[in-house]
């Protein structure tokens, strides 16, 4: 019979605990999750990763504009696919989304009625592709109008309530000695936003049909759009350049712009630093409507959003992730600009009243009302109007055509293209 | 004894060993650029040509229809447009200017040539992104040294500069500045490498520097002209940068589809489409390669005189 060596079992018995020790947290590993962030997402991430819930974050930081081309390459070359991305622009939802590059998932299928109902209304019709929503906006970025309020007073003008009112603020500006600039007549976005804003209809997305957008740029709307901002333009109110060219810049440092037509964001980030306009003079008002419309039709000009890889491996632990990073309060508390999820955005401009730099306390409240008036075609397409603009219209101004007499070849450029895009157009 | 016929045999078989040698020796001194050439070169025009036939969702070899796509893109006529007005202004300029400069530079002495060849080789120094801020720097005319200039012209925005330059102007500008200075440095070697007594020979026959440059040097460099032209040909068409880097100045001025090669860029990175943007490669690549060919066989390149 064997001896049982009583050292050996020891040893045994204790070598068995100590693999099993070791094992413990083995077996129980992370749920890894890649993340594309630009930088400014990146303390969300961190944030999130920090959290104690069994996901840690691998996260790569990719320049928003390559982000599309970056990730068509990972998909061809089978390389590392991320399972989140951060969209700068909702325009990317709809080209990751096509029959080449069907990258990201239908969020409507993970996420709760709810939760989606929490956001701002249109929050996510940018982000929603025939019937599909693929991504979670993050944040909005509607316009306002931003104005200098003592400089206001002093000119003895009222806020606008209507593009007519506007227009009417031009000419008394027009009138005056001095150079004064209430927005410019060159810069892509503005244009378009404009337009868009008259209910022109520069690839409008037709209900029901796939793939079908509208292009009409010879309707009135249009043209009460683009004749305004060509008279506006003649009278010199309108600038001939860029909002962030030098030049206006300089016209903005001598109080000569008391107010602009323009994103959420425009205040914080470039009223503030470029303009250098003063403490207790900034605030904002909800932007203008035409006659015709009870209420104004505003365009984003940006607002970026989460994206989830449909093929991710962990799709659950990415739909948590993009749920949390645009839901969470105490995230989206610190956002950098106005959050899409109406709680956080009210818990956001708290910060915004508490600043002491704006004029007077109500400019979080017209933020967040701003935000109700979305546009309802306002989506993501494949081929980018702003674009359009910026290669026919811009030019042709620059050579001293009117917006109306270039509409036509606008239209012509925007049905090409759409057509290039594999849309059909009305 | 061994016959005269021996040993002269004898002398031929180690002559053509040692050639034999030294051409494997030359070979051996080619094989990694070779190798990086057949890895980096070759192998993915070739990948791309093949490309350039397959639907690239299933692969399935679809024929021509890439090519078709291309051809029906209503901004590729355009687009070919615009390079071949940007070859011919640059094209020229660059060979003009860089034949006039390199000629005028060896007729002076060679401190100050070479001090001229290095202040024009430094603009070429600067990569090509960076060149393209600083000119939209220089073509800005409220911070412009050039502001006056601009200011008779009546230009009073970054925009009526260009348009008033055009695209194709702005960019030759851009390219030329970038460019012709590595091209100043080759033909000084050029020149540098002429037989002395030529030149002495036709200045004691009376050759005036002018007649010395234009009837004498200019014949005997006119392969490294032939080669510049070739290879800037080559380039220009297949222009990217400064088109697509105009972004920079502001999305009024950006031109994303201004070049053939930025739609070839747009097809693969924004739509996906991997066989279009091979199908417009290779029609670029084509054109560049069947000029070349023209040229060297038309004038005889490789043939030593």
């Amino acid at each position: 019979m064997a001896v049982r060596n009583p050292r050996t079992t020891r040893t045994a018995l204790a070598s068995v605990l100590a693999s099993g020790v070791i094992a413990g947290p083995v077996l129980a590993q992370d749920t890894n999750l890649t993340v594309w962030s630009d930088t400014p997402r990146l303390e969300v991430y961190e944030r999130y990763d920090e959290l104690d819930n069994g996901v840690s974050l691998n996260v790569v930081t990719v320049a928003p504009n390559e982000l599309v081309a970056k990730l068509q390459l990972a998909l061809r070359a089978d390389g590392e696919v991320p399972d989140v991305v951060w969209l700068s622009s909702t325009d990317y939802a709809a080209q990751l989304s096509t029959r080449r590059t069907n990258f990201l998932a239908d969020l409507g299928e993970h996420v709760s009625e709810d939760i989606l109902a929490e956001f701002s209304e249109g929050a996510n019709t940018p982000c929603t592709v025939n019937g599909k929503l693929l991504c979670l906006r993050n944040d909005i970025a509607q316009m306002v109008t931003w104005y200098d309020a003592p400089l206001m007073e002093e000119l003895g003008l009222e806020v606008p309530e209507t593009w007519s009112d506007f227009e009417a603020i031009g000419e008394t500006l027009a009138g005056l000695e001095e150079d004064y600039y209430i927005g410019s007549a060159v810069e892509p976005y503005p244009i378009l936003i404009t337009l868009a804003s008259s209910d022109c209809e520069i690839g409008f997305p037709v209900e029901g049909a796939e793939d079908t957008i509208r292009v009409d740029l010879g309707s009135d709307e249009c043209l009460r759009a683009a004749r305004m901002m060509d008279r506006m333009r003649e009278s010199g109110v309108l600038a001939d350049v860029g909002p962030f060219d030098p030049a206006f810049a300089e016209v903005a440092k001598d109080r000569r712009v008391p107010l602009m037509v323009s994103a959420t964001w425009f205040g914080e980030y470039v009223m503030r630093p470029t303009y250098e306009m003063p403490e207790g003079t900034l605030t904002a008002a909800l932007p203008p409507r035409w006659e015709d419309q009870d209420q104004p039709r505003v365009w984003s000009w940006g607002g970026g959003a989460h994206g989830v890889n449909k093929d991710s491996g962990n799709l659950d632990a990415a739909v948590d992730l993009v749920v949390w990073a645009t839901t969470d309060i105490e995230n989206q508390k610190q956002a950098v600009t106005l959050p899409a999820h109406e709680p956080s955005a009210a818990e956001w401009v708290q910060s915004i009243n508490e600043d002491g730099y704006y004029h007077g306390d109500r400019l979080g409240e017209v933020l967040l009302a701003s935000a109700e008036f979305s546009h309802p075609s306002l989506t993501s397409l494949r081929l980018r109007a702003v674009d359009a603009i910026g290669k026919v219209v811009v030019p042709g101004l620059g050579s001293g055509q009117s917006l109306e007499e270039l509409l036509p070849t606008l239209e012509a450029e925007l049905r090409n293209n759409a057509r290039l895009n594999g849309y059909t157009v009305e | 004894m061994p016959l005269p016929q021996e040993v002269v045999a004898a002398h031929r078989i180690e002559k053509r060993r040692r050639h034999r040698r030294e051409t494997s020796i030359a070979y051996l001194f080619l094989l990694p650029y070779l190798i990086l050439l057949a890895m980096f070169g070759v192998f993915p025009v070739l990948y791309a040509f093949g490309l350039s036939f397959f639907d690239t969702i299933d692969m399935v070899f679809w024929g021509f229809e890439n090519y078709r796509f291309v051809f029906d893109d209503f901004r590729l006529m355009q687009a070919f447009e615009n390079v071949l007005f940007y070859l011919l202004i640059w094209l020229t300029a660059t060979v003009v200017f860089v034949t006039m400069l390199s000629l005028m530079l060896d007729s002076v002495s060679h401190r100050a040539a070479n001090a001229l060849r290095t202040l024009y080789f430094l603009p070429g120094a600067v990569t090509s992104s960076a060149v393209v801020v600083l000119w939209l720097f220089l073509l800005d005319p409220s911070v412009s040294p050039f502001g006056t200039f601009y200011e008779l012209l009546d230009w009073t925005n970054r925009q009526n500069v260009i348009s008033g330059l055009s695209f194709a102007g702005v960019f030759s500008i851009m390219a030329f500045f970038a460019l012709s200075g590595g091209w100043i440095v080759v033909f000084g070697g050029a020149l540098s490498s002429l037989p002395g007594e030529v030149m002495e020979a036709a200045r004691v026959d009376g050759a005036t520097p002018f007649q010395l440059a234009t009837r004498i040097k200019l014949p005997m460099i006119w392969r490294s002209v032939a080669l510049m032209a070739i290879l800037s040909f080559a380039t220009g068409l297949q222009l990217f940068v400064e088109p697509q880097l105009m972004n920079l100045a502001g999305p009024q001025l950006a031109q994303s589809d201004w070049a053939p090669n930025q739609l070839a860029f747009q097809y693969a990175f924004s739509m996906g489409d991997f066989g279009a943007s091979a199908a417009l490669s290779s029609l670029l690549l084509g054109s560049s390669l069947t000029i070349a060919l023209i040229v060297v066989f038309a004038t005889n390149f490789y043939e030593t005189d």
